[in-house]
This record gives C-alpha cells, structure tokens and sequence, in this order.
C-alpha cells in the first residue's frame, strides 16, 4: 500500500524503519522516546448551511506547547457535486519563519463533495483533495497556538446543507 | 551455462539462509516489537452520545499506527417520505493517560471511514499515529444523535452497530 506524508513523516522522526526489525532495547527506547513528541491531530468543523445562512463555526486553537503540522484537509456534504458549499481553511497568525509554505495564508483547499449516503472516498472530485494533500507532500507547518478557521459559502441561493471540514496533521511538542 | 547455473544456485542459497536468519530474528526481537491490534465492536445506541473503554496491554505502550472503522450498521432518515440511509454516528477517541482528545470534536464517521458503504465492509485503514502509555486506556466516544432539522425533516435514529480496529505496535518493556 501506497505511504501517506503523515506515515512517512512520522516515521523518519521516531526511527521506526518499515520492514526492519528492532533488536536491542536502545532503539525501542529511542522509538518509545521520540514518540511521546509526535501524535496525530484533527481539527474538525461541523456546519450547517439553512436557506444560505451558514452556521456560526467557531474557530479552533491548536494545543499549546505543540507545533501543528497541516497534512489533509477534507470535507463532507450532504449535498454532493457543484452544490455543494465552497470553503476555505484558514489560520493565524502566519508565522514564515515557521511554515515551509510561505504562502498562501489561506488555504484554498476544499471544493464539492459527494452525494449524499455515498462516501467521501467513493467521490473522485472530493478524494482529490485528501489524496494529493497527502501523497504530493503538500503541507503547512503552523506555528503553535494557532487559530484555525473555517469560512463557508453556499453556493446557490437558498441552499439547505449539512457537512463538516477536517483538517488533520501532526503535532510536535515544542519541549518547553 | 554453467557458470551462470551455479550463481543463481548460490543466490537462491543467499536469499534461503536470509529469510531463516530474519524468521529467527522475528523471534527474538519480538521481546521489543510486535504488531498489534485492539479490534471491538459496540452499538452506538440511537439518540445517544455515550462512551466505552479499551484497556491497553500491561506488556508495553502500544504505539498506534492507524485504525480502520471496519464496519457500520445504518442509521437513517425520512425526507419527503423517502427513507434516505447515512451513517450518522460521530466518532472521538482519548487516551485516558493524557486526557487529551484526538480531535477537538466529534468527527462524522464520513470523514475517517475507508472507501465502503453503510452496511458494507470497508477496506484498508487511516494513518492516525499516537502513543498509549503502558496500561494506559484507550477511550472512544461517540455521538448517534439526531442532527439538527435543516428543513423540516424528520429523523428516525437507529442502534448503529460499529467495528473499529486500531492498528500498531506494543513495544514490550520490563
């Protein structure tokens, strides 16, 4: 099976070599360690979208003392192909000398979405985003204590709509 | 020909001795590192948000590599008299060691699953890495509450039956 970014990422910072055997107790220890300073996050953004008055999505603030290292973003709609709503993940502050990306501050991530009762997956449009988020090493490193937002348009006049925004990465402890 | 005969002999030789040296390896260091998975399944009661528990092993910390939401049981809803079927159940999972969520919120089991449909097994798993300290407990909250009526709809929840496997690691220590 194809490697995500995450996976890669993940494992060239805790020393875990796939398809090699650890045999001595300093590289468990050294895996064990490194470990305990990367993990997985999602940040995700419920919204509800009624005869176009989208719902209020409160940001969210990335924990504090852990960078945060933006590797997917996604989106669901009840609502599937070109109706879906349009939406744009966004953060601050943006901090170059922490971003690998120096642009842009906003992502222009995430277009329609899938028909409703299939799955995020099954939609070739919507699969795009995730898969070349993950597998083309397209990532923003944020800065910690960031505040994640989501900003959401409907897309015709009077939509009704149900989804939510993901947006997942890993998380560095910053050791203080 | 010969010649040529005699050196895939001695490659095949090579490649026979390795492949029992590494077998003998695995046993060993099996003491260090072994693959593990923490599988259940639990029903996500309708119109309820509740919690369970999965103890990890006293072994070692189990550094989880993925998990794959295997399998989900219908929920559904009536719009215009029709019966449309969704997954509705919202999942969050914690490590009781750290108190720290996984997300910051409830996350619709759309936006985690691998490809498959309600009813249907799903394949394949979503990397998703965090380390569980030794005897640590994994915890898994889950919401399988009506959504909000977005226009005038009316919702009928169901028991929704779910299979989750957390792939990794347990690394065994004294």
């Amino acid at each position: 099976m194809l490697k995500s970014f995450t996976e890669k990422f993940y494992q060239g910072l805790t020393g875990i070599k796939p398809g090699h055997l650890v045999n001595d107790e300093s590289e468990q220890v050294g895996i064990l360690a490194a470990a305990q300073n990367l993990r997985s996050k999602d940040y995700v953004f419920p919204v509800t979208v009624k005869n176009s008055v989208v719902s209020t999505i409160p940001d969210a603030t990335t924990t504090a003392r852990w960078f945060f290292l933006v590797t997917g973003v996604a989106t669901y709609w009840e609502s599937g192909g070109r109706d879906a709503p349009r939406v744009k993940v966004g953060w601050r502050p943006f901090v170059n000398e922490t971003c690998f990306n120096t642009e842009p501050e906003y992502l222009d991530a995430v277009t329609p979405s899938l028909v409703f009762g299939r799955e995020f997956y099954d939609d070739p449009i919507n699969s795009l985003k995730l898969h070349f988020e993950e597998y083309k090493n397209l990532y923003y490193s944020l800065n910690q204590r960031v505040n994640l937002s989501v900003d959401v348009i409907p897309t015709y006049s009077g939509q009704y709509d149900r989804g939510a925004v993901i947006v997942s990465g890993l998380e560095f402890f910053t050791g203080e | 020909m010969e010649k040529l005969e005699s050196i895939i002999a001695s490659i095949k030789d090579t490649v026979y001795k390795n492949i029992v040296t590494k077998l003998a390896n695995l046993f060993t260091t099996q003491r260090y590192e072994k693959t593990f998975d923490f599988t259940r399944t639990f029903v996500a009661k309708a119109n309820t948000a509740d919690s369970f528990a999965i103890p990890i092993t006293n072994e070692g910390p189990f550094l989880q590599e993925s998990y794959n939401i295997r399998f989900t049981e219908n929920s559904r809803y009536v719009k215009d008299g029709n019966t449309v079927s969704f997954c509705g159940v919202k999942l969050r999972f914690k490590s009781q060691a750290d108190n720290a969520a996984q997300s910051n919120d409830y996350i619709p089991v759309q936006l985690i699953s691998t490809p498959g449909g309600q009813s249907m097994s799903r394949y394949g798993a979503r990397p998703f890495l965090h380390i569980y300290p030794k005897a640590d407990v994994l915890i898994i909250e889950y919401d399988n509450r009506a959504p909000d009526v977005l226009n005038g709809e009316v919702y009928t929840m169901a028991d929704e039956r779910i299979e989750i496997c957390f792939n990794g690691k347990i690394y065994p220590v004294g």
